[in-house]
């Protein structure tokens, strides 16, 4: 009963902080001195006249396909170095401290010079999304593999289990949770990348969209654009997020007793 | 003798940053027990008493002596061993009757037979309404329950209790306590159920073995004569009020060196 | 030995060999990885890649050319905008964390901001704040400030209950309650916040600049339009050891302020 009441009470606080944003934005936007930020009644005919005429599809198929090539390669390689690293010593203490001076690096530092490389079309777009996206599959999975509850490696060798059944019962399971939500996190920083890539390698897809309004200081279509873009990396986060909490279901299980 | 242990040690080596230091937790161990028995082993905290179980277990291996069963030297584990653990350790991401199936899943059995087998000792423990639910569902003594439904579906022929209800609440406790004898005494398996509690020791076991502190020997070994079913009867009677005084004055003794030692180390 | 190796392998260990001695196998990977580099830097030309030795020369031609200016003034704008990001995010995640009304008026914006993708924004930025000082930093605040939120968020949601209901049970002010409980419980939390916006402050700090083409980025930019290699991997090194260090260096005050402090994993 205090549980349905507080979910309501929390979806009111958010339709009313919703409903006062964008008050705030119409009464800020509809000032003719703030021109670079139109009110929503002209950002939202923007946005729907960008998506009934194709151009934002379009463009977001086009950001969806760069990111999803980089993300089956990235987590392709991930697991194999993930795996590896977890497994062997050798590839962990030679490789772990380079993964480290890699993570720490700001990859998108790179883009003046990748074009010569990759090109500056898809796959240099694919590429950078692999930089933003690969290393986190690789620490979250040798975690996976290595943080394997003691207590329950133990459980299974006490019931019978040797290997390959060790790793089918207890290892991969229990890697599984890290796995999925290094993917999930890999999904978020990826449309970073790709959005990064698209923004500063070669305007295109989605970059475009926006980098043309820009240009042609059409700041409604300008605005429709970054809300579209913010939107779609926030509902494929929630989407990989969802999918997680489905695949690996008993770890958000609260207690019943 | 049906399980013996002879002169059993065993001593852990532990890398300290600038030497190693050894710390003997067993020394010389010894005493058999008859098939069918059911002995409890009670000691105050650290007299090795875990480490004990799963030497017996072949989880670990002893550095002196040797343990046997039906004259067999121990030497890794095996299903004829079922293992309660202290904290429940079933798989989180598998369901109850799932984790029943585990120890079946090395026997090779079909997935039906595995199936049925579980389900009949779900229901012994009184769990066959919860076989979907995942073990974060489920109370502390439910998930004690699923963890001795998992231990005795592959039949071993040797039951190890390691401290199995120690975490749970008093009147939790109790149930549990007088759930296994009846399980016990229908289906009269070998049990090595370790305890630091003494009345739970004298409740359940034919034999009670006293263990000291750090290192770990064998102090006492008291035979509990008391008619079975034994029930809250046997609780109350003064044959075990006088058992229980005499087993705590000899693991006074030895907490209180333990207690020094914690302080002084 | 990790618990999975440990399982897996149940027999004696082995004795010891010298090469399990880690920094044996480093010595010889990390070679062999590099003259693996420098055997490609030859092979495809100075246009592709630069040598090593060119590289070690082009750190010295960096200070010559008087760059090193020019990266102490971007580092500038990235403490600024990263000192507004801690000013205004800590506040923020714990009135997040501790107000469930406040939590639902703006969490949605801050998640929403937190896991999408910022660059989006830039374009908007611009039109906003020129392409000056006032840009830079609004960057690299945007890229590190919801770090701090989340995360800070994160840690007063986590204090435990018992604490405040024990601060409670001795009398303890509301104002010392949160001085005395939340503050210090929530601050592990914020550091590890921290630490991360301070990474991706330096993501924020290069791409705002290589967007205008001005300090750092600006000539990282034109290092790599110009194929000057080896002067631009020695100035990508230099930045990557600038953002390693200064999450260092907030480890290190970390351990040394809250010895106390266990681990605790980010948001």
């Amino acid at each position: 009963m205090t549980m349905s009441a507080q979910r309501r009470n929390a979806l009111l606080l958010r339709i009313a902080s919703l409903v006062a944003f964008l008050a705030l934005w119409q009464w800020y936007g509809s000032d003719p001195i703030h021109f670079a930020t139109p009110p929503p009644t002209e950002v939202f005919p923007a946005l729907w006249e960008g998506i009934t005429e194709g151009e934002i599809l379009g463009a977001t198929a086009g950001t969806l396909a760069t990111l999803s090539v980089g993300l089956v390669i990235s987590i392709v390689f991930g697991l194999i170095l993930g795996f590896a690293v977890a497994l062997f010593p050798w590839a962990r203490n030679t490789l772990d401290p380079l993964i480290d001076a890699a993570y720490a690096m700001p990859v998108t530092m790179l883009i003046p010079v990748i074009g010569v490389y990759t090109g500056l079309d898809f796959r240099g777009r694919v590429f950078i999304v692999i930089t933003y996206v690969l290393l986190v599959i690789v620490i979250t999975t040798s975690t996976g593999v290595r943080d394997v509850p003691r207590d329950l490696l133990e459980t299974g060798r006490a019931f019978g289990l040797k290997g390959r059944e060790l790793w089918r019962a207890v290892i991969l399971p229990s890697a599984m949770a890290h796995i999925a939500s290094g993917i999930s996190t890999g999904v978020a920083r990826g449309i970073r990348g790709a959005i990064t890539a698209e923004l500063l390698l070669i305007a295109a897809d989605l970059g475009a969209y926006i980098l043309d309004a820009q240009a042609r200081l059409l700041t409604d279509q300008l605005l429709a654009g970054i809300l579209w873009t913010l939107l779609l990396g926030y509902v494929l986060y929630a989407a990989a997020l969802w999918l997680e909490r489905r695949l690996v279901r008993w770890r958000t299980l609260g207690d019943l007793a | 003798m049906f399980l013996e242990l002879d002169s059993v040690g065993r001593t852990f080596v532990l890398e300290r940053r600038k030497h190693t230091e050894e710390l003997c937790v067993l020394e010389g161990i010894s005493f058999g027990v008859a098939e069918g028995s059911f002995v409890a082993i009670c000691g105050p905290s650290g007299c090795g008493k875990s480490t004990l179980l799963r030497l017996i277990h072949g989880l670990q291996q002893p550095d002196a002596g040797e343990i046997r069963v039906r004259g067999e030297r121990v030497t890794a584990p095996s299903l004829d061993r079922g293992m309660v653990f202290q904290h429940h350790n079933l798989m989180p991401w598998r369901t109850v009757i799932r984790n029943v199936e585990l120890g079946l899943e090395a026997q090779k059995l079909s997935k039906a037979e595995a199936r049925s087998r579980a389900e009949r000792w779900l229901d012994k423990v009184g769990l066959s309404d919860f076989a979907s639910y995942y073990p974060a569902q489920l109370s502390g003594g439910m998930q004690q329950r699923v963890g001795l439904a998992r231990a005795l579906a592959i039949d071993p022929a040797i039951l190890l209790m390691d401290e199995p209800f120690g975490a749970l609440d008093a009147q939790t406790r109790v149930l549990l306590q007088e759930e296994l004898e009846r399980i016990w005494e229908a289906n009269a398996k070998t049990v090595v159920f370790i305890t630091h509690d003494i009345e739970e020791a004298l409740f359940l076991a034919d034999r009670v073995i006293v263990m000291s502190a750090r290192p770990g020997r064998i102090i006492a070994d008291i035979a509990v004569d008391a008619a079975r079913p034994r029930r809250e009867q046997w609780r109350a009677a003064p044959e075990f009020a006088q058992l229980k005084g005499e087993i705590w004055k000899l693991l006074r003794s030895g907490q209180q060196e333990a207690l020094l030692e914690e302080v002084s180390p | 030995m990790t618990a999975v190796a440990e399982a897996a392998s149940t027999q004696a260990k082995p004795r010891e060999r010298w090469t399990d001695n880690k920094w044996v196998q480093r010595a010889i990977v990390w070679g062999a990885l590099l003259a693996l580099y420098e055997l490609l830097a030859i092979i495809l030309g100075d246009f592709y890649l630069a040598s090593l030795e060119d590289i070690v020369s082009g750190f010295g031609q960096i200070v010559e050319e008087g760059r090193i200016p020019t990266v102490l003034t971007s580092l500038e704008h990235l403490l600024v905008g990263f000192a507004l990001a801690a000013a205004v995010g800590i506040p923020i995640g714990v009135a997040m964390g501790r107000s469930f009304v406040v939590d639902q008026v703006i969490g949605m914006y801050v998640r929403g901001l937190f896991v999408t993708s910022l660059a989006a924004l830039l374009p908007l930025l611009i039109i906003l704040f020129g392409v000056g000082f006032r840009f830079q930093v609004a960057v690299v605040f945007l890229f590190s400030v919801f770090f701090v939120i989340v995360n800070t968020a994160a840690g007063a949601r986590a204090v435990p209950r018992q604490l405040m209901r024990t601060a409670e049970a001795f009398c303890v002010s509301p104002t010392r309650r949160f001085t005395a409980v939340v503050l210090p419980s929530s601050l592990p939390y914020i550091v590890i916040g921290l630490r991360l916006a301070v990474a991706n402050a330096y993501t924020g700090m290069v791409l705002a600049e290589l967007w205008v083409g001005v300090g750092t980025g600006g000539i990282l930019k034109n290092m790599g339009q110009n194929r000057d290699l080896p002067k631009f991997f020695a100035m990508v090194l230099l930045i990557t050891a600038l953002a390693a260090f200064s999450s260092y260096l907030i480890r290190v005050l970390e351990k040394r302020l809250m010895p106390w402090a266990k681990e605790v994993r980010a948001a």
